[in-house]
This record gives structure tokens, C-alpha cells and sequence, in this order.
């Protein structure tokens, strides 16, 4: 298999705003939600997940809250604060631009 | 809105700040749970639990990275890390008290002995002076053959300044001593120094009450005003504030205050202690006086002209002066040079110290470095766990660097106190030329001992924090934790780390023992006369009642009179200078009857019994006799030198000198006495002549008196009669400057073997320092042998032998190390002729003799492990092995 592309950078940060907007997640089910949503194509690995969700966390994006799971075990619920929502918002703005401008200049026909 | 945003991060970031064990925990935990969490879904898969942990903490990539990089992500990461360092440093040190002790005392002694000689030589060398730009103020010197530093006539002076473009200011200005006499109290001398009016623009310090004086104070006939130091005005009229407008007596006439000076323009490096300043206010004649040279110049560059320029353009004015003038020493010229508060001897040997206490501190750092070095051996296996683990390469240096850090600092702290205490004493001591240096513990000071901690650190950090990190971490896990110092470039460190022991100790010995021996020669030199119960007291004769020669006469002739009649006086005599501790006060150009040259000779004025005082010998011809008067034939006596390059072949007795010029006033030689030799050194260092004349003081006169008294009698009670004496011939006069001859002699050379002293002092830390850091790094090195040294021994190798093993490369280094220290030594050697002229060629015997001291210190400290190596129990070691 060959290794998948890097995400872009700031990417990470994106996917994860959207996936806590949905709901509150812990990171393990944040990590099994990238997987089961992006399939193979955007592989992040379970090493860059968490020091991601820490530079969030430190920048009032998200906050964090110990809660019980599923199982009865303690764990760390990360979910969006205000802030982070709007951050989404203008940021999902800003990639849509992006994509669109880079589709147009890869659609451009050689003549 | 974005504020909220900050709100919400506030407690993330707090916490990462002030709660980092929580935060370490959380991460801790939630890593945990995502391992579990992995866990159970692998185990799901079918998996067998250890391989769904496995592969659950593989998908990780590691918690401890994963936790490295989260840390990564927090604020001030870098000074967490340092504190985290530091504090693990500190407990490592805590363990280890025996390197830790000795560690710290290598700092505190090198630090130590820097910050000394930095307090002590930071105001002479560094300070700036407290003028506004001081280096835009200039001295500007009159040259000659015999002297580059000679000062300037009024007339020259006047035209100095009328005629340059190139200072905005020019002052002259001159020492003349005051006599203050407040009614009811004994008459007083003030140091006073007599200036053009613009002296306070050109050194431009506002009074801090008054005003100053300007050119209109200097105009003749002005109304005497004086300007007061504060130092005078608190000792003298305990800061009262209404001192301005009050009148002074001085040397018999009335002077208005006008102003008192702040506390730092008295700046004592430069001036000495002044109590009051006050203008010249010359006369039109006393301005057109062209044959007396005593004044100072001083000059402020205009902006735009740099001292080259003035220096080309006084030059200029100099060879005009010449040509319009021909009755000047065509010789003559005039140089600038830049404002400094010491001489440049004491200047250079000032810098020549401060490097030779550098070496004690490169000294420690190579001792820190070997004793670091033994430390990261024993500590190997450590920083390959900690490689191993997920420690950063990075990371483990700077944690070796921060512990260094940390060590220097504590010893740099430590350092403190000790320099605190060297400076107070060496202040106590004084230098002789430089009445109340300020030496004192600055922040300046503070920051230089600091400075100094923290290169020591870096440097004897650096290196084995480069060698553990480089160590192979299979390598050191699988084999003995010794193998990362023991190999060949380990092995070259260590052997290089001796070499600079013994050659940075034998310089700072060779350099001290160069400066103490030189001393020693020069006080070593017969001065031509006998100090032991002399004693010397001074006079100033001021005010109108002596401005007649008649009047000045009669005084001497009564004075000496009254002071030979006290009782316990071998012998009594009067002169015109001090005893000659320091060179005589006055030289004079004196033409020879049937020569067409001039020479310079000094010019004393004495009394008869001044030969038999001092013990002058007399070589041919006669002494001075009562016979000598005013309107007797004018006599002179020379010294031997003098009478030998004058007339050679000839009997110089009855041979005339006199004055340049149509009216020479020839003076008949009739004696000629012993040469009296001034130590070369000290104070002015610059001796203008070896010629000595000496004329009757009744037929020539002087303002200045010495009174110099041969007795059996203690000083104290001999001072009292003196000032009874004086006081009943004139009640204005005081007495002033009672020193034993002997004093007086220690005085010139007090700073001088002062500073030999400390050097002195310093070489021996030097040595004791590097002998232990010898000890220190055989001792480990052939700890680290012991293995080898067992076995050889197993195998039969007697003692001696194993003694040898260990000595020859002692023997080796030590050669390799005198070897190039003797020549910096050397190198040393040549500097120190370069800065200090007068010094005593230097004696390659004492060089050897210093490096077979050295050799010896080094190699004893080789002996001491050498000789525990070879009473080691081959059974023991082998066993451990």
C-alpha cells in the first residue's frame, strides 16, 4: 500500500472541529470517526491525533471535560466552545474557496 | 469576540502553567484509555490480548513520544524544561556531594579570583569618566627629547587656544595648593587646582549650588571666588547651605564662595582629592610669561574634527610658535592624547593581570571538564536508558548543559561573597598613586562574576554533553558503561585535558614570578641614600608677605634654626623637594660655559647639611657651607653622572653652569656627590633626566619647603614640635605631608607589589588547582584500568612495573605541557618588557626554575593514583570483573 498523502497542513485541525460540532467524542472515538467517515484516504495517525487536540484545547477552540464512558471507564470528552463554532464556520468558508480556486486552475484545458 | 476565545483557553493554559502534575497525569490517562480502548477492538478482531496491545500501542506510535509532542504543543515549554532540568540536576548533585564540593570549589575560586580583579580594576581600566563624551576630551602635551609629557608656559598657552580651530574649549589648569586660615584654628593646606574660566564648560557639570566660575572670574583683578568639592564642603562645613557668598581666608586674602561642585565630579581617579577650585585670574604681564611651563592642557574636540586632525593641526601651531620664538627649545612639540585616568604602564599592566587571572579561571574550566568527564562515565549507562526510552539526543544535552549551568551558577553565587572580601581587602590596602579609589563590588562586577559562571559552564558542559550524546546506546547497554570514555577519542580529550593544566599553571606561575622578581631588582637598586630615621614634612609658602626673595630667606634661615635647636636632631636641613622616593620636583634646561649644547638637569635647592642627612656621599670637592649666602659667589654641586657627561676627561670642579639665554648667571661647580637613583616606577613613572644639580636653597629660594630631619626620636613627637615651630613664625603657615622617609619609599611601590602580591596569590590557586585536576583525571583514568592493571599483575608484573605504566605517561604529558607553557611564558615574558619598560630584564633561570616547580607539582599529582594503581589486588579486581 502506498502511504497516503499528508494532510494538508491545518487540515487536521479542520476535520477535527467538524467531527466534535457533531457532538461531544472522546479521542479514541475521534480517531474511530476520522477512520469510519474518510476511509483509507486520509489516514491520521493516532500519534498526531492527541498533540493535535492539545494545541486546540490551549487555544480555547475546544475544551475538555473528564466524563464517564460508554464502559464505565473515565475519560477525556473534548467538545466545541463558541468560539471553536465560528472558527469552523469561517474556516470551512476559507477551504471551500481554496478548493474551488485550485479545481478551477486544474480544470483549465490544454490548448 | 475573540476575547472569549482567550477565556475559554485560560484554564487549558493555566493548568499546563502552574498544575503541569495534573496535566502530566491527564495525559497519562488518556493515553491509557485510548490503549484500552484499541485493546478491546483489536481483541474483538480476534486478536490475542498481547498482540492487541501491541499492536494498539504500535498504532501510537509510542505513548512516551506522543506524550513528548503533546508537551510540545504547551506554552513556555522551553522554561518548564530548563526548571525540570535544573531541579533534576540539583538532585543529582545532591548525590554526589564529593564531585559536587569539589566542583563548585573550582568555581567559586576561579569566579572569585576574577571578580576580584575585575572590581579592583573595573574603575581604572573600563569606567568611563563621568564628563558629558569624554572621549572627545583631550590632553595636549608639550615633547621633547626627554619627555613626551610635559606641560605648558602661559604665553604658549594664550596662544594655543587663540589660535586653534579645532577645539571648542582649550583649558589649562595647574595643582597649587591653598592655605586656609579660619581665625582661631590651626592654618590648613586645601588641594586646589587653579583653571582658565571656561574649566567647568569644558567638563561641563552643572554646581549643585552656586554657580561655577567663567571667563569673567579670570580677568586680572577680578575678585577672588573659589568653587568647593563636597567632599570639602561636608568635612569641612558639614554640608551647610549657606556656605555661597561666604568668605574664605586664602594664603592671606579673602575669597568668596560662589558654588559647590556634586559629589561624582570630584571623580579622585583623575584628580586626586580636590577641595576647591579657583580661576587663574593672570595678569597681562604673568600672560606674556614665556620660560615657565607648568600648566595642564585640556581640549574638547569641535564636532567633526577627530584627534588625528587636532593632533596635525597643534602641531602646526607648535612649529609656529617655534619659528616666532627662537629663544624655545627648538626641540619641542606638542602631541594629544586621550583622556585616561591611569598612566599607560598601569594601564597595561592593569590588562597584563586581569589575563594572567583568566588563565586561573581557564584553569577551572579544564578542571570542571575533567571532573564532568568522570561524571558522564559513571552516569553512561544512564543517558543510554534514557536515549533508549524516547529521551531526545537534543534533549540529553541540554540537560548535561543545564547541570553544568546550574553548578557554575551556584559556585558563581558563592563566588560573591569571597570577592566580596578579597576587594574590601585589597582596597584596604590602597594603591599609593590613587588616594581613595572607589573599589567596590558593582553591579558591574556582579554581572562580569556571573558572566564568567556561565561561560564555565558552557564550556566544561558542552564537551561531555557532546561525548554522551555521541556514545553508541547499544553499545553502552551490552558492554561495560565505561567503554564510551575509554576509547581513543575519549582517551585524546583527557590527555589534552593535562597538557592545558600544566601549561596554563606554569604561564600565570612564569608571569607572577617574572613581575615579583622584577620588583624585587628594582627595590633591589641602591637609591644613593639612607631612608632610616628620616622624616620630611612639607611647607608652602603663599601670600604677599613672601613675595619678596629677601622675606623668604629670612624665613628659611629662621626656620632652620628653630628646628635644628629641638632636641634629638642628628641632623637638619631644608630642601625644595620631598625626599627623593619620587623624582626631584623641578628640571631645568642649563646651559654649560664653552659648550654650545644644553642639557636638562633636575634643579634641587637645599640647605648644607642636606648631603649629610640623607647621606649623600660625597665623591670630590666640598659640601654646601653656611658660606654659601646670597651675594657669595652663586655654587653648584652635581652628581656623578652629570659631571661625567659633561666633562669627561676634564675636573668638572670649578667648571660654570648657567641658565640658556643673555643672562646665564654662571654658578661654579664645587662638590660632586653620589648619583641618587629614583625608583623607575610608581607614580609618574617617567623620569625626564639623570642629570642632578644641586644649588644653595639661600641662594636661589623656593615657595615649596621640605623640612627633612635625621633623628633618633618617634615621628609623632617630632611632628608636634614641628607644627609648634612653624606656628610660632607664622600662624597662617601649616605644616603638612609628615611621612617617614621609609613610608614614603613603601608608598611609591605600595601598588606594585600590591598587584605582585595577588599575582602571586593567583599563581599559587593556579597550581593548587591544576595539580588537583590532574590528581583528578589520573585517578579516574586509572580507576577505569584497574581492570587491566589486575591482570597484568595476575600475570606477574611487579609494582614498579605497574607504577611506571602509569607514570610514563605522566611524564610524557607533563614535558608536553612545560613545553608550551614555558613558551607562552616566554611569550609572557615579551609582553610584559613591552608594558612595563622599567622592569628588569627577564632571567631565563627563573623560567626553568618555575617549570621544574610545575613539572614537579604535576607529576606528584600523577604519583598519588600511580602508586594506589599499583597496590591494587589483582584477586578483587578480577573477581569484579
Amino acid at each position: 500500500m502506498s502511504k497516503p498523502p499528508d494532510l494538508v497542513q491545518g487540515t487536521l485541525d479542520l476535520l477535527l472541529l467538524k467531527i466534535l460540532a457533531l457532538q461531544p467524542l472522546h479521542g479514541w472515538a475521534i480517531s474511530q470517526r476520522l477512520t469510519q467517515v474518510s476511509g483509507d484516504e486520509l489516514q491520521v495517525s493516532d500519534g498526531s491525533l492527541y498533540p493535535a487536540l492539545h494545541k486546540l484545547e490551549l487555544a480555547g477552540w475546544i475544551t475538555a471535560e473528564w466524563k464517564t464512558s460508554e464502559l464505565g471507564r473515565r475519560a477525556k470528552f473534548y467538545s466545541l466552545t463558541r468560539a471553536g463554532r465560528r472558527y469552523l464556520g469561517q474556516e470551512t468558508e476559507h477551504w471551500r474557496r481554496l478548493t474551488s480556486a485550485i479545481s478551477r486552475v486544474l480544470e483549465l484545458k490544454e490548448v | 469576540m475573540e476575547w472569549r476565545r482567550w477565556i475559554h483557553a485560560i484554564p487549558a493554559r493555566l493548568r499546563a502553567l502552574v498544575r503541569s502534575r495534573r496535566v502530566e497525569q491527564d495525559l497519562h490517562d488518556e493515553l491509557a484509555f485510548h490503549v484500552a480502548m484499541q485493546t478491546r477492538a483489536n481483541e474483538q478482531r480476534g486478536m490475542s490480548e498481547t498482540e492487541a496491545r501491541r499492536r494498539a500501542r504500535l498504532a501510537l506510535g509510542g505513548v512516551e513520544q506522543v506524550k513528548e509532542r503533546s508537551r510540545d504543543v504547551r506554552p513556555l515549554r522551553w522554561a518548564r524544561d530548563f526548571a525540570q532540568d535544573a531541579c533534576y540536576g540539583l538532585r543529582g548533585l545532591w548525590k554526589t556531594p564529593r564531585f559536587t564540593i569539589a566542583a563548585v570549589l573550582t568555581v567559586v575560586l576561579g569566579v572569585g579570583a576574577n571578580a576580584t580583579i575585575f572590581s579592583v580594576l573595573n574603575p581604572l581600566l573600563f569606567k568611563p569618566l563621568p564628563y558629558p563624551e569624554p572621549d572627545r576630551i583631550l590632553n595636549v602635551f608639550r615633547t621633547s627629547p626627554q619627555s613626551d609629557r610635559w606641560p605648558h608656559s602661559n604665553a604658549n598657552y594664550f596662544d594655543h587656544r587663540d589660535r586653534n580651530t579645532v577645539f571648542e574649549h582649550l583649558v589649562a589648569l595647574t595643582w597649587q595648593d591653598a592655605s586656609m586660615a579660619e581665625p582661631d584654628q590651626p592654618a590648613e593646606r586645601l588641594f586646589s587646582i587653579r583653571a582658565t574660566g571656561n574649566y567647568f564648560t569644558l567638563f561641563g557639570d552643572a554646581p549643585l549650588i552656586g554657580r561655577t566660575f567663567s571667563d569673567a572670574d579670570d580677568q586680572p583683578g577680578a575678585e577672588p571666588v573659589v568653587v568647593m568639592s563636597y567632599g570639602f564642603w561636608q568635612r569641612r562645613f558639614a554640608g551647610d547651605p549657606r556656605i555661597v557668598g561666604r568668605s574664605l581666608r586664602l594664603d592671606g586674602r579673602n575669597a568668596t564662595v560662589i558654588g559647590v561642585m556634586p559629589q561624582d565630579f570630584e571623580y579622585p581617579l583623575f584628580w586626586g582629592t580636590v577641595d576647591i577650585w579657583r580661576p587663574f585670574a593672570m595678569t597681562t604681564e604673568q600672560r606674556q610669561n614665556r620660560g615657565n611651563n607648568y600648566l595642564r592642557e585640556f581640549g574638547r574636540l569641535k564636532p567633526g574634527v577627530s584627534a588625528d586632525q587636532a593632533d596635525a593641526a597643534m602641531k602646526t601651531i607648535a612649529r609656529q610658535l617655534l619659528a616666532e620664538h627662537p629663544e624655545l627649545d627648538q626641540r619641542d612639540s606638542v602631541r594629544i592624547e586621550g583622556l585616561s585616568i591611569v598612566n599607560p604602564t598601569m594601564r597595561r599592566i592593569s590588562a597584563f593581570a586581569f589575563g594572567l587571572t583568566f588563565l586561573v579561571l581557564l584553569i577551572a574550566c579544564v578542571n570542571l571538564a575533567s571532573l564532568q568527564l568522570a561524571r558522564t562515565a559513571a552516569r553512561a549507562r544512564e543517558f543510554a536508558i534514557r536515549g533508549a526510552i524516547g529521551g531526545a539526543k537534543r534533549r540529553l544535552m541540554r540537560q548535561s548543559l543545564t547541570e553544568s549551568l546550574v553548578l557554575s551558577l551556584v559556585g558563581g553565587a558563592l563566588a560573591i561573597p569571597l570577592a566580596y572580601w578579597c576587594t574590601r581587602f585589597i582596597a584596604s590596602r590602597q594603591f599609593s598613586d590613587l588616594p581613595d579609589v572607589r573599589i567596590t563590588i558593582d553591579p558591574a562586577s556582579l554581572a562580569f562574576a556571573f558572566g564568567c559562571a556561565t561561560l564555565t559552564g558552557f564550556i566544561f558542559g558542552a564537551v561531555p554533553a557532546w561525548m554522551a550524546s555521541r556514545a553508541d546506546i547499544n553499545d553502552v547497554l551490552k558492554q561495560n558503561p565505561q567503554s564510551m570514555t575509554s576509547g581513543h577519542a575519549p582517551q585524546r580529550f583527557r590527555q589534552a585535558l593535562i597538557v592545558a593544566e600544566v601549561a596554563f599553571a606554569l604561564i600565570i606561575l612564569a608571569g607572577a614570578a617574572s613581575f615579583l622578581r622584577g620588583l624585587q631588582r628594582i627595590s633591589d637598586i641602591d637609591p644613593g641614600w639612607r631612608t632610616d630615621g628620616v622624616l620630611v614634612a612639607r611647607l608652602n609658602l603663599v601670600g604677599p608677605h613672601y613675595a619678596q626673595p629677601p622675606a623668604r630667606r629670612a624665613f628659611f634661615e629662621a626656620l632652620h634654626d628653630r628646628v635644628a635647636e629641638l632636641s634629638g636632631m642628628v641632623s637638619v636641613a631644608l630642601a625644595s623637594s620631598s625626599v627623593p622616593t619620587i623624582p626631584f620636583g623641578t628640571s631645568t634646561t642649563f646651559a654649560v660655559e664653552g659648550r654650545a649644547d644644553t642639557v636638562v638637569a633636575f634643579n634641587e635647592r637645599v640647605t648644607p647639611k642636606y648631603f649629610e642627612t640623607l647621606r649623600i656621599p660625597l665623591r670630590r670637592g666640598r659640601y654646601f657651607t653656611i658660606d654659601d649666602r646670597f651675594g657669595r659667589t652663586p655654587v653648584a654641586i652635581v652628581n656623578e653622572t652629570m659631571a661625567r657627561t659633561l666633562w669627561p676627561t676634564e675636573d668638572p670642579i670649578g667648571k660654570r653652569i648657567g641658565f640658556q639665554g643673555p643672562n646665564p648667571n654662571w654658578r661654579e661647580v664645587v662638590g660632586i656627590v653620589g648619583d641618587v637613583t629614583f625608583p623607575s616606577f610608581g607614580t609618574s613613572a617617567n623620569v625626564d633626566t639623570n642629570l642632578e644639580m644641586y644649588q644653595p636653597l639661600a641662594q636661589t629660594g623656593s615657595n615649596v619647603v621640605n623640612i627633612i630631619v635625621r633623628t633618633a626620636r618617634a615621628p609623632d613627637a617630632i611632628a608636634a614640635d614641628l607644627r609648634r615651630v612653624v606656628a610660632g613664625l607664622d600662624p597662617d603657615l601649616p605644616v603638612f605631608g609628615l611621612i617617614t622617609a621609609r613610608a614614603a619609599e613603601e608608598k611609591t611601590t605600595a601598588g606594585f607589589r600590591l598587584l605582585g602580591n595577588v599575582l602571586g596569590g593567583f599563581a599559587t590557586l593556579g597550581l593548587v588547582l591544576a595539580a588537583l585536576g590532574i590528581f583528578a583525571v589520573v585517578s579516574y583514568a586509572t580507576a577505569q584500568r584497574a581492570g587491566e592493571i589486575g591482570m597484568r599483575m595476575a600475570l606477574g608484573a611487579r609494582q614498579s612495573e605497574v607504577l611506571w605504566l602509569v607514570l610514563r605517561q605522566g611524564v610524557m604529558l607533563t614535558l608536553i605541557g612545560a613545553g608550551v607553557g614555558l613558551a607562552g611564558g616566554f611569550g609572557l615574558e615579551r609582553l610584559l618588557a613591552v608594558s612595563m619598560p622599567q622592569l628588569p630584564s627577564p632571567e631565563i633561570i627563573l623560567l626553568v626554575g618555575v617549570a621544574a616547580v610545575m613539572a614537579a607539582v604535576a607529576l606528584a599529582a600523577y604519583y598519588v593514583p600511580a602508586r594506589r594503581a599499583s597496590k591494587i589486588n589483582p584477586m578483587m579486581v578480577l573477581r569484579h570483573e
